[in-house]
């Protein structure tokens, strides 16, 4: 960690943070359209989340920005978090965490939701600002705490237009029927193989565009994804990539995308101490210079 | 086929071979999901140049059990470096909508019935037989390159017929004439690395961060990695890309072409210009009493005399654009050691003024020195994946041969004659009709066509004044319309014969991009249903007309026209379905375009070369060991082979024939159309980051149709108090030729200004050019959609 930068100390950086990152998409989202309202509430309400999942946190239906506003604090996750809710997750990075196998169906049925085959860039289950991509950074750049889910630490390089690949799963005029395609996608892998039990796993999948491993396996990771062992930085020493499965190396041009300074110190400082060798994706949550 | 996957069992066996097999082969192994030991099945992974846009991306297609499962960016792609856009990522979603068309069907009164492939052939055949020379083919840039030239060997080798057009002329007929005009010869000379090196980026009236994503990342990633780059966005709303650009210059409509002629002025004003560069290498050019695309010599104090009155306040009143910001301009192009690029796209080809602009635009860069270096470059960007490969080069308008040939040049003739063998004088030295004179023809009683066959494309929804050019059609007697298509579209529900294609990885294919780059796939699945490559079907017509006696089907020596042979030199009947892989007929074709295409300096490599790359940049040249040397600057002595040793800059085509291109003046002329008491508003149509052009194959991915269901009309927040109109209220734009209803959007994607509405066309059951105008430029014939005159009013009723 750096001394403290100009916007402050740590706690301030975050609360910061949080109030910046809420407060500009609240603005650019929960925008009014500048006409009078008239008695009708609007007719285009967001269609509710086709994703409903009985367990796991993650899966709580998205809320707009638009009714967060009308309801407070209490629309971000069903009357359970306030401002003082919102931050950059603490974690004590020496525990051994306790890994919760059962979770884990349920995370990747939620994910399998998210993507139309493994590998395809998940879309986005809230609304979004449409002309901008810096609110995306304000939250998914340091996994920003809401309650006690995360937004999704950015697993690759940083990429300025975030809605090139990112979409939302619904939209304003979205009263017709949709789509139905016969599209069976790459299902994800549901585990790494091992040498013998005890042995560590290697990587079922591929690592383009999933460098950093953190962003699902960390500790803010998706519950049943998580790592038992946060503290060790370089993931690859013990699990091996597969050849067959990821015959490219990552490329050292991605390596140099991070955020813009500007963004990172409206989201404030990384959120671990040191950078980690073999971890490219770092650079979505900022170095510590 | 598929004799290029790899399946996994392969890499298990040789996973060190992995990288040297991606270079080699053309493809990679990069099975699913894996667990040592378990029994999994082979997901083979092949490279393909993605489906829609020009960019020309590469993508590595996941296949198991003859099915598409998974996309991955291709790292090992120039172009795209392993990174897609959302379009690029589902593009395998595109192959299995529910819809797809799996049967011919003809039409029998008011019913579509099922008929049989040969059925269909022969009604074809026997159409175009009786009246050969009011048959039209309407093609498309999607069309792949040996599609393209099978439809035009057919229709100008075969029919002595000259009425083929694409849809590309709706799209970048501008770019190609501004082309001609300024250089003798089509395509840009730079290149995407461009991007990579320029200091300033201008992009006129074009919106990539929606509409070629990959690059537009390309350059604003540059600042990711700590690079100082100026983004300037001239344009008539702010977009995504004014987001990021750090000078947003607001225009009216046909504003660009004032501030090209004000910067010009200025860089002479202030004599700023490049002398050297100007002197060495440039000529003047303008129109003469009778209009030509080449114009005529001006000397430099005519074009001085000619443009001292676009001063930055007269350019201010014509653009809307403040004059300091036309001073900004003309400082920075006044600057040598900054490297300027520009893009652009739909905003300056689909304009009334097309080629003008073009020309202007070129001409900035050329009279202030900003070509020929990497980083300085004027770039237009194609829409379609071989919009440059299929049309421009290929040569599928209704005026041109193969390899930059025209029919009107008895030379040109000659040459493709000789290589197609047949018969001297068979092809027709008069064009045919272009997109908008052949459906107008075709919608007219007793036009100059009756039969009219489109392919890779959707007219029904593109064309401009749609009520006009294609929905008058309806129930005319005589017409017959033919359309092979993947799905149900606004062309196939007026159709008379609907053929079912096999798209993408479905059939082999090459495609060229916008940077002049030539790419090649395989076929890597089946076709649902009866489902066949275009290319199939118009060898098989062509086949039948044979059989039934056509002359023009036959060459010099009496055979048929698209004979092939196996390698054993045993014709192989790919008329016949059942043989049609039995050769590789895209390599055969490719093979015989080949053989066009030194003429005006595109030199091809044999195909197989590209199989092994990622694409190659034209003119690829042999070299002494006999490796294959691509192109990435052309003109530009450092790189382009076909520079005479020594010389920084040579225009080798030059219109002057001196190797000179031309700085050429235009006098900036209104729209074809404004806004009056009656028709109040700017229309503006255009695309949206979800959904290819017309959405045929988009709209059946379920991920783009959720973020994207509909169309709508973009407004601005104080239109809309006036109006009374909130989000999502029904508003109809009319125009005076016609009408549609779509709910308003405040704002929206974009902001548009006051006085402005924009609206995409990707929605069928919304088609907003039913409202657009024919009105287009008089060189490139390319219709204006981004301005009509249109009134709004509040409507009732429901979304359809």
């Amino acid at each position: 960690m750096s001394s403290p930068g100009p916007l402050g100390s740590r706690p301030t950086q975050i609360l910061l943070a949080a109030a910046i990152a809420a407060a500009a998409i609240g603005f650019f989202v929960g925008i009014d359209d500048g006409v009078p309202r008239s008695e009708i509430e609007n007719a285009f309400e967001p269609r509710p989340s086709s994703r409903q999942s009985e367990e796991g946190e993650d899966a709580s239906a998205a809320v707009t920005y638009e009714q967060l506003g009308a309801l407070g604090p209490a629309a971000l996750g069903g009357n359970r978090y306030t401002v003082a809710d919102l931050g950059v997750p603490e974690v004590d990075l020496s525990k051994e965490v306790a890994i919760d196998a059962s979770a884990k169906p349920a995370t990747l049925a939620d994910r399998a939701l998210r993507r139309a085959y493994d590998g395809a860039p998940p879309t986005i289950p809230h609304d979004v600002d449409q002309m901008t991509a810096g609110s995306c950074v304000a939250c998914h750049a340091t996994a920003l705490r809401v309650g006690e889910n995360s937004a999704p630490l950015i697993p690759h390089a940083y990429y300025a237009n975030c809605q090139q690949c990112h979409v939302v799963e619904s939209s304003l005029f979205d009263s017709r029927p949709l789509a139905t395609s016969r599209f069976v996608g790459l299902p994800a892998p549901k585990e790494g193989a091992r040498a013998w039990k005890g042995a560590p796993p290697t990587i079922p999948h591929a690592t383009w565009m999933r460098e950093n491993c953190r962003a699902c396996h960390g500790p803010t990771g998706s519950l049943g994804l998580r790592t038992s062992h946060p503290g060790r930085a370089n993931c690859l020493q013990c699990h091996a990539r597969s050849a067959s499965m990821d015959p490219y190396e990552p490329t050292i041009a991605a390596l140099l995308y991070k955020p813009p300074a500007a963004l990172l110190q409206a989201v404030g400082p990384p959120r671990t101490e040191e950078s980690h060798s073999n971890d490219i994706g770092d650079g979505a949550t900022g170095t510590s210079q | 086929m598929n004799s290029m996957s790899v399946d996994r069992r392969d890499f298990l066996k040789g996973a060190a071979m992995a990288a040297a097999t991606a270079v080699a082969g053309g493809t990679v192994g990069l099975p699913a999901t894996e667990a040592f030991g378990q029994e999994v099945d082979p997901v083979s992974w092949q490279k393909a140049p993605c489906r829609f846009c020009g960019t020309g991306c590469h993508v590595l297609v996941g296949v198991e059990k003859d099915r598409v499962v998974a996309i991955a960016g291709d790292q090992s792609a120039d172009v795209n470096k392993g990174l897609l856009c959302v379009k690029g990522y589902h593009v395998g979603l595109i192959l299995y909508g529910e819809d797809r068309l799996r049967q011919p069907m003809l039409r029998r009164g008011e019913k579509m019935v099922p008929i049989s492939w040969d059925e269909a052939i022969d009604v074809i055949a026997r159409r175009i037989g009786a009246a050969p020379e009011k048959f039209a083919f309407y093609g498309s840039g999607q069309w792949t390159i040996p599609e393209g030239y099978a439809a035009q060997k057919f229709m100008k080798g075969g029919l002595g017929n000259n009425h083929i057009d694409p849809n590309a002329r709706l799209c970048m007929a501008s770019a190609v004439t501004g082309f001609l005009a300024t250089y003798g010869v089509d395509e840009p000379a730079g290149c995407y690395e461009d991007l990579d090196s320029c200091d300033v980026l201008i992009m006129w009236g074009n919106n990539p961060a929606e509409m070629h994503p990959v690059l537009f990342s390309r350059v604003i990633d540059r600042r990711s990695r700590g690079e100082e780059i100026q983004l300037i966005d001239i344009s008539t709303r702010r977009t995504r890309t004014t987001d990021h650009c750090q000078e947003f210059l607001e225009m009216q409509p046909h504003g660009d072409v004032a501030i090209a002629l004000g910067i010009a002025h200025l860089l002479i004003e202030n004599e700023t210009y490049a002398r050297d560069f100007v002197e060495s290498y440039c000529a003047f050019r303008a129109q003469g009493k009778e209009p030509a695309l080449l114009g005529e010599e001006i000397s430099f104090e005519q074009y001085k005399a000619a443009i001292a009155r676009y001063t930055p306040e007269y350019v201010s009143r014509l653009s809307g654009v403040p004059a300091e910001k036309i001073r900004m301009l003309a400082e920075l192009f006044g600057r040598r050691d900054l490297k300027i690029t520009s893009l652009w796209c739909m905003g300056m080809n689909q304009h009334t003024m097309g080629t003008a602009i073009n020309c202007l635009v070129h001409g900035v860069h050329l009279l202030s020195g900003h070509f020929g270096r990497p980083g300085d470059a004027p770039t237009s960007l194609t829409g379609q994946p071989s919009a440059c490969g299929t049309v421009r080069e290929v040569g599928t308008l209704a005026h041109a041969l193969p390899g930059g040939r025209v029919v009107a040049n008895e030379e040109h003739r000659k040459q493709a004659e000789e290589i197609w063998n047949v018969p001297e004088g068979r092809i027709n030295p008069k064009p045919g009709h272009h997109t908008v004179s052949m459906w107008d023809q075709f919608c007219t009683p007793g036009g100059d066509v009756d039969t009219i066959w489109v392919q890779v494309t959707n007219p029904g929804q593109t064309l401009p004044n749609l009520n006009a050019l294609f929905e008058r059609k309806a129930g005319m007697e005589d017409k017959f319309l033919i359309v092979s298509e993947v799905y149900p579209t606004a062309t196939t529900s007026l159709a008379d014969l609907v053929l079912p294609a096999a798209l993408w990885v479905e059939k082999n294919g090459i495609y060229g991009n916008s940077e002049r780059r030539t790419q090649q796939w395989f076929k890597m699945v089946d076709p649902p249903g009866q489902a066949r490559d275009d290319c199939w079907m118009t060898i098989a017509v062509a086949h039948r007309l044979f059989e039934l006696g056509h002359e023009g089907m036959k060459d010099r020596d009496g055979r048929f026209l698209f004979e092939m042979k196996d390698t054993n030199g045993r014709p192989v009947p790919i008329w016949d379905w059942q043989h049609y892989y039995d050769i590789n007929v895209d390599k055969q074709l490719f093979e015989e375009y080949r053989r066009f295409t030194r003429l005006k300096h595109k030199d091809l490599a044999p195909y197989d070369e590209y199989v092994r790359a990622r694409g190659m940049r034209w003119p690829v040249t042999e070299q002494a060991d006999g490796s294959w040397r691509e192109t990435r600057f052309r003109f530009a002595g450092f790189d382009d082979p076909y520079v005479e040793a020594g010389r920084e800059i040579q225009f080798y085509h030059s219109t002057s024939k001196n190797d000179r291109a031309q700085i050429w003046f235009y006098d900036y002329e209104p729209p074809s159309e404004l806004p009056d008491q009656e028709f109040p508003f700017w229309l503006t149509t255009g695309r949206v980051l979800e959904h290819w052009h017309t959405g045929t194959m988009t709209r059946r991915v379920p991920q783009l149709d959720r973020a994207m269901p509909g169309s709508y009309v973009e407004m601005n927040p104080a239109d809309a108090k006036e109006l009374g109109v909130r989000n999502g209220d029904l508003v109809a734009v009319e125009s005076r030729r016609g009408r549609v209803d779509l709910p308003a959007w405040i704002n929206g994607r974009a902001r548009p200004p006051r006085g402005t509405v924009f609206v995409p066309f990707f929605d069928e059951s919304m088609l907003i050019n039913r409202v657009t105008s024919e009105a287009h430029d008089p060189f490139s014939k390319q219709p204006d959609y981004k301005k009509s005159a249109v009134k709004l009013s509040k409507a009732q009723g429901n979304l359809p």
